[in-house]
């Protein structure tokens, strides 16, 4: 488990309502309190545009304004993790075994259609190991769902991280009304 | 010479520091960690990025040995940095109940407080006033003589929803959370706004650090907080006396500071550590201050049963960082001595968080989408913080194995949960389980554990200098001008998160401090 923020509240300080933290691999956690402290431009213009293409893949945007949200969203996400956490690893990682599947076909994923990215994403997510581009999207999706663009997908109007107001919090929920939960 | 040196800026410290330099002492506080600039857009992007803001923790510094068969995350529970573990706090502010000021002489277990809760009550009004505590009626809450600070946040929606129908049905009641966050401006704070980040980072200011008083202290023009000035040892004058501090400064050189009295300030582990390290001839040969055999010992967390569940409805968690409600029908000492007290916490902050459910779903397009949309914001939870024993085999030692950096024994940590908390929590989780059936919950899951966080006991306070380490206003038995201040300091645990009881006991040492010089 790495330590994040997310993890933070999730499993310790908010559950217990403490100050209580929840991580279990020290070295991890040495990892990411002690970043490595990189150059900019950690991740090339490709990578960059490997990693959207995943993310657009991944969360296939309602239209145009919302693909041009989730570039935005991504790139700064990459970026931040990788410039401030110790994260660059699993961009890297990622990004090799991608390519390896990829080398048949002698493109970059951002050059495919959206219907053969699709082909050849969702049998890697969906699998069981949890393998380099497994953790890949993970990292992905934590961006996507830690952002703006994930939680209105939800129907939330704020989220964590942002002010939501007062007593937003004593309301029905946002979203669709009466959402039932399934197992 | 200078007044007072205090050493660690948390709650405890820092109020000192600032109630010191208002009674007109002078005062350095020394702090091993760095300081933050609460302001500094680098920490809430860092938030934003789901990256911990506090990067303090430094391995060759913050080492410790841990003897346990419990997962302990002893760095995890606290902040060495100015402000100290508060900047990472959930900011829960209740008192502790009478009760736990007589357990011995009351329910023939653990021991008593020097005072008591009536003493300390005009206290804990100050103290509620200095970090800005929000808060209201709860039934079965401890007797106080004043109104909160502020006004109580009001309940979430799925307390008024789900948790105040269940604990009625279950025959229990819910009151309002204290907490130090500012429901309204208070004191040069903002009212809380749902970042929803209380825990590890408050966006607002709303939530209340030891950052306030570090800030009101040096405001004074009579505190100097020396920052990334690593303690070592504490040197005495004389049998009774201690005469300074040495520490290393942030470029690595060795410095003193002599002063007319000492505060030892740095948590439940640290305090007693210094105490061990800092041991000289004579009647401190096994430690300052420990003729008694006492320091670093009785250790003491909080236990935590945890109870999960997945409603029918969505109830919009993560909406607000912290519970509203809380209930006391089970911490009023009306189970001893087969189990302890338990505070109950309902929240529905709890997970799985949209990225978990994205992650596990397998699935891709607009189905990931929908299934994230349909299982997320469902989960609640329950959570019964229970309390533990003093005991003497739960302690803070000297590593025989590893040292610091610095060239010290690192801490060694050894603790273990007895029957006693054992059969606390599971009733705890009895209560909760009960209470998620009521609530009409789908599915229910428990966890039982120590809770991190809250170190207690291992420099206690006591009426009896044999049986104890300092008196009732912290000051060490054995030296007449070294006080304690913080969690270590407490005899028994409670069921309440401790640190508005730190902040009141350091007021009421500071009040002591000063009359004494």
């Amino acid at each position: 488990m790495l330590w994040t923020r997310r993890v933070f509240v999730q499993v310790g300080a908010v559950a217990a309502g403490a100050a209580v933290l929840g991580w279990s691999q020290r070295e991890a956690l040495s990892k990411l309190l002690d970043p490595p402290r990189a150059p900019e431009n950690l991740l090339s213009a490709e990578e960059l545009n490997e990693i959207v293409a995943v993310a657009d893949t991944l969360f296939e945007p309602d239209d145009e304004q919302e693909r041009g949200e989730l570039e935005k969203t991504m790139r700064w996400w990459a970026e931040g993790r990788v410039t401030r956490g110790p994260h660059l690893d699993v961009y890297k990682a990622g990004l090799a075994a991608l390519a390896t599947t990829l080398t048949d076909r002698r493109e970059s994923l951002a050059a495919l259609g959206p219907a053969d990215r699709k082909a050849l994403i969702t049998p890697l997510v969906a699998g069981e190991e949890k393998g380099p581009f497994k953790v890949l999207t993970d990292e992905i999706l934590e961006g996507i769902y830690s952002s703006a663009i994930g939680w209105r997908s939800l129907g939330y109007t704020t989220f964590p991280g942002v002010p939501s107001g007062p007593l937003e919090y004593t309301t029905r929920p946002h979203g669709p009304a009466r959402v039932v939960a399934t197992a | 010479m200078i007044d007072i040196c205090i050493v660690g800026s948390g709650v405890a410290g820092s109020l000192i520091a600032y109630e010191a330099a208002r009674a007109g002492k002078t005062v350095v506080v020394l702090e091993t960690g760095r300081r933050y600039d609460p302001l500094d857009p680098e920490l809430y992007e860092r938030v934003r990025l789901q990256l911990y803001p506090w990067q303090w923790e430094d391995e060759s510094r913050d080492a410790f040995e841990l003897d346990s068969p419990m997962r302990v995350r002893l760095n995890g529970g606290r902040v060495k940095a100015v402000g100290g573990t508060t900047l990472h706090w959930n900011a829960y502010a209740p008192r502790l109940q009478p009760g736990d000021f007589r357990m011995k002489s009351s329910f023939g277990v653990a021991r008593d407080w020097p005072l008591s809760y009536e003493e300390l009550e005009p206290w804990y009004v100050r103290a509620e006033r200095e970090l800005g505590v929000a808060g209201g009626d709860a039934p079965g809450m401890p007797p106080r003589s004043a109104p909160y600070s502020l006004p109580p946040h009001p309940y979430s929606f799925s307390d008024n929803e789900v948790f105040l129908p269940a604990f009625r049905k279950a025959g229990l009641t819910l009151g309002y959370n204290p907490m130090a966050v500012a429901s309204q401006p208070y004191d040069g704070r903002a009212g809380c706004v749902g970042f929803t980040t209380c825990a590890p980072m408050c966006g607002s200011g709303a939530k209340y650090t030891g950052m306030v008083h570090v800030r009101k202290a040096e405001a004074t023009g009579k505190v100097e907080v020396r920052s990334e000035s690593h303690v070592r040892r504490i040197r005495l004058a004389s049998a009774r006396r201690v005469g300074r501090i040495e520490y290393v400064d942030k470029t690595g050189a060795a410095q003193t500071v002599e002063a007319r009295a000492f505060v030892l300030a740095a948590g439940g582990i640290e305090n007693p550590r210094l105490l061990l390290l800092s041991a000289a001839d004579g009647t401190h040969a096994r430690g300052l201050g420990n003729e008694s055999g006492l320091v670093g010992r009785t250790l003491m967390f909080h236990t935590a049963s945890g109870v999960r569940a997945t409603m029918k409805e969505r109830v919009g968690g993560h909406r607000i960082g912290f519970g509203t409600s809380i209930s006391w029908d089970h911490h009023n000492h009306s189970t001893f001595p087969e189990t302890g007290n338990l505070l109950l916490f309902p929240a529905d902050l709890q997970g799985p968080m949209p990225a978990d459910i994205a992650q596990s779903s397998g699935l891709v397009g607009a189905a990931l989408k929908d299934h994230v949309r349909k299982r997320y914001g469902s989960n609640v939870k329950v959570i019964g913080e229970g309390e533990m024993m003093p005991n003497p085999e739960n302690s803070v030692t000297l590593s025989t194995a590893k040292r610091d950096r610095f060239g010290d024994p690192i801490p060694r940590v050894s603790i273990r949960m007895g029957d006693f908390e054992r059969r606390t929590m599971d009733r705890g989780v009895e209560i909760g389980r009960r209470i998620m059936e009521l609530a009409g919950a789908k599915e229910i899951w428990t966890d039982t554990g120590p809770l991190g966080g809250h170190y207690m006991g291992s420099t206690c306070m006591g009426a009896d200098p044999t049986e104890s380490v300092c008196d009732k206003f912290g000051r060490c038995h054995g030296l007449d001008n070294l006080y304690l201040a913080g969690g270590s300091i407490f005899a028994t645990s409670s069921a309440s998160h401790p640190t508005l009881t730190m902040a009141a006991l350091a007021l009421r040492t500071a009040d002591s401090l000063a009359r004494a010089l």
